[in-house]
């Protein structure tokens, strides 16, 4: 059966679901960022560069064309109480009209990279890519890594402000695509892109609408009922002295007289307790992109699913890391409809969910399965992940 | 207790002694029917305000690309989320608790008990919707029912018991309903009748907007849950029934998601088939 999953894995209960939530749009859809941001939409920062990674894995695996990033993520995990800062997932899909609803042409890429424990936290100069200017940044972001959140919320550490500043004076004017649409506050705690240049524009891969995301932990936006705090206590009370104190409801010897009823599962004609439970999670925070919670439960929206297979690197079993879910659908579908028209969109895809599983030990590919570049082998291990959909059932 | 039930309620009730549970808290104090839901809902989070639908439907629907909750039922399109209901309803739509009734269940550690709460909701013209929730506390399962409710708001037809004048005012013909052993039959009445039914039964059907209806039941109609479930079967079978003014042959029309498949359209993208549009199921 593989490796046993190790033991900080097993316990799913008290593991905190991170919500990403999402920020600021943003002004150029295929602006630069690096490995650390996430992000939705754009062009992906990949931390090597793009020649060195294999043309196929960034190819439909149904239709051929050419991938889109649909949502970056910065994943540093504490495994076995050891550190991978340097590790981030990468969610291709496709928008070509009949892939959109394929399992089969979404994928999921994860960089990892080790870093020694004596190495600071620092990037190697000789490793970062020729063409970003992401090393810079690197120094910026500094403290803000360590913290074990993969997003700095931040806002009042002074290192922000600077940040702040450097991208708007480094920012070249251009035209701004008009993508930006109404319903979206400017959050201050999200990294924007803060090169000086464009990237040049691949023709064929295709760009979707871009905007950045923070993350939020789940526990702290739910608090307790929405419902007016007052209103309810009272209404509890009440509720309880009359129901309890006068079950029969005989008054005057006159009275009407209900039978014992009993618990009854919540159902529906149109929908099952699944989906209740995942609509439920939904209205609690109802602009979540996305939910991160490495080895913990996966929220499904239908009953039957699909189980992850093993680890193509190393065969052991995969867990449970993050799911996409429908609002950023909603997002990105609201922004396309702003643009001209191209031949590529997500106005097709219309899933519940896509969960994806990553390794259990978060292995990397063993040396002799790296690529080589110019003769020196790379530090980042690049491996594809489990991607599993939830369709929404068509009429 | 007794008094205080029985001074409100006598003229309400015409008899019946005092209610029970929620139909109380409406009229006692200064809330209305209506009223106590959107008092309750004031301070509302801001993050709540705000949908960002989840189903492609949804999505269509706020949108502004379908026009009216017909338009769903039509194709018998599943609706998943409550804003779609509310989007078209609206204020219009009111809902009341029927009864909280507490659920007990023995453990080893002695008895759990649950609340379950029964809502209806309605806008008194044609839209109507029964919800049940069972949960630790009340307040949540009362609000967890509203949302059930709203989730299986279904449209109710109406027509006449002679002379078709004016508006549509009682059942188009005869029809029952069963559930478990209840069975409820809702008969055409001419105008001036008024809804003579049970309390419980009436409740639901003057939120479906029924005027003038006869009402015979039978069974264990004790069993509230049964009750109120076979009249909403009613209800639900008031639309299935084949009545002459429908034969004309249906003339099939894309159904929403065919026909908005490329509303975000690329002009010269070639618009997926979706699947074929249904006939309507009841």
């Amino acid at each position: 059966m593989g490796r046993p999953l190790p033991s900080e894995l097993v316990d799913n209960d008290d593991k905190e679901v991170l919500l990403g939530l999402p920020g600021a749009w943003a002004d150029e859809n295929n602006e630069l960022a690096d490995h650390y941001t996430t992000k939705i939409g754009g062009s992906p920062d990949w931390p090597v560069r793009l020649q060195d990674i294999n043309a196929d894995l960034l190819k439909c695996g149904v239709c051929g064309s050419h991938l889109a990033l649909v949502a970056q993520v910065y994943a540093p995990l504490t495994l076995y109480g050891s550190k991978i800062d340097e590790r981030a997932l990468y969610i291709l899909g496709c928008g070509s009209p009949s892939c959109g609803t394929n399992p089969a042409s979404w994928r999921t890429i994860r960089f990892q990279k080790e870093v020694a424990h004596d190495e600071t936290l620092f990037i190697d100069q000789t490793d970062s890519t020729g063409g970003s200017s992401a090393s810079k940044i690197v120094d910026w972001w500094d403290e803000n890594l360590w913290d074990g959140g993969y997003i700095e919320d931040g806002d009042d550490e002074p290192g922000n402000m600077t940040l702040q500043d450097l991208q708007s004076s480094l920012l070249e004017s251009g035209d701004f695509a008009s993508a930006a649409p109404r319903h979206h506050e400017a959050h201050s705690s999200s990294q924007e892109a803060t090169t000086s240049s464009q990237r040049g524009s691949v023709s064929d891969i295709p760009i979707l609408p871009c905007f950045y995301v923070y993350t939020q932990s789940e526990g702290s936006t739910v608090d307790g009922s929405p419902v007016d705090d007052d209103d309810s206590a009272e209404f509890e009370e009440t509720e309880l002295v009359d129901a309890i104190e006068d079950p029969d409801n005989i008054v005057d010897g006159v009275g009407e007289l209900w039978e014992e009823e009993e618990y009854e599962p919540e159902h529906s004609r149109s929908t099952d307790q699944t989906y209740l439970n995942f609509k439920k999670k939904l209205d609690l925070s109802p602009e979540q992109c996305f939910r991160y919670c490495f080895g913990g439960p996966p929220l499904w929206a239908k009953e039957a699913h699909d189980e992850p297979d093993k680890c193509g690197a190393c065969g052991g079993p995969r867990v449970y890391e993050m799911q996409l879910m429908p609002p950023l659908l909603y997002f990105l579908q609201q922004a396309s409809k702003d643009l001209p028209p191209s031949a590529y969109g997500p106005s097709e895809w219309s899933w519940f969910t896509l969960l994806v599983y990553s390794c259990a030990q978060s292995c990397m590919q063993g040396p002799g399965d790296r690529a080589v570049i110019l003769g020196v082998q790379s530090d980042w291990s690049v491996t594809v992940e489990a991607t599993i959909l939830q369709a929404e059932a068509s009429h | 207790m007794a008094e205080r039930g029985g001074g409100e309620r006598g003229g309400d009730r015409g008899g019946f002694g005092r209610g029970f549970g929620r139909g109380d808290r409406g009229g006692r104090g200064d809330r209305g029917r209506g009223d106590r839901r959107g008092g309750r809902r004031g301070p509302k989070r801001e993050e709540e305000e705000k949908w960002v639908p989840v189903t492609k439907l949804g999505r269509l629907v706020k949108d502004g690309k379908i026009k009216s909750l017909e338009q769903i039922y039509l194709f018998s399109l599943p609706i998943k989320e409550h804003q779609i209901v509310e989007f078209f309803l609206g204020s219009a739509l009111k809902d009341e608790v029927m009864k909280i009734m507490p659920v007990q269940k023995q453990t080893r550690a002695g008895q759990r008990t649950r609340f379950k709460a029964f809502v209806v909701v309605g806008d008194s013209n044609g839209h109507v919707g029964l919800g049940v929730k069972c949960s630790k506390e009340v307040a949540t399962a009362i609000r967890g029912a509203i949302i059930m409710a709203k989730l299986s708001v279904i449209p109710v037809r109406r027509g006449y018991w002679g002379n078709k004048i004016g508006k549509p005012h009682t059942v188009p013909c005869k029809v029952t309903g069963k559930c478990g052993s209840v069975t409820v039959r809702l008969v055409p009445a001419p105008r001036g009748s008024g809804i003579v039914a049970a309390r419980v039964p009436k409740k639901v059907l003057q939120f479906a907007g029924i005027e003038d209806v006869f009402t015979s039941s039978r069974g264990s109609t004790k069993t509230l849950g049964n009750f109120v479930k076979a009249t909403f079967e009613c209800l639900l079978k008031t639309y299935g029934f084949l009545t002459p003014d429908l034969w004309r042959e249906t003339r099939f029309t894309r159904s929403p998601f065919q026909e908005f498949t490329d509303f975000l359209a690329k002009p010269h993208k070639i618009s997926v088939l979706e699947d074929v549009e249904k006939t309507p199921v009841y």
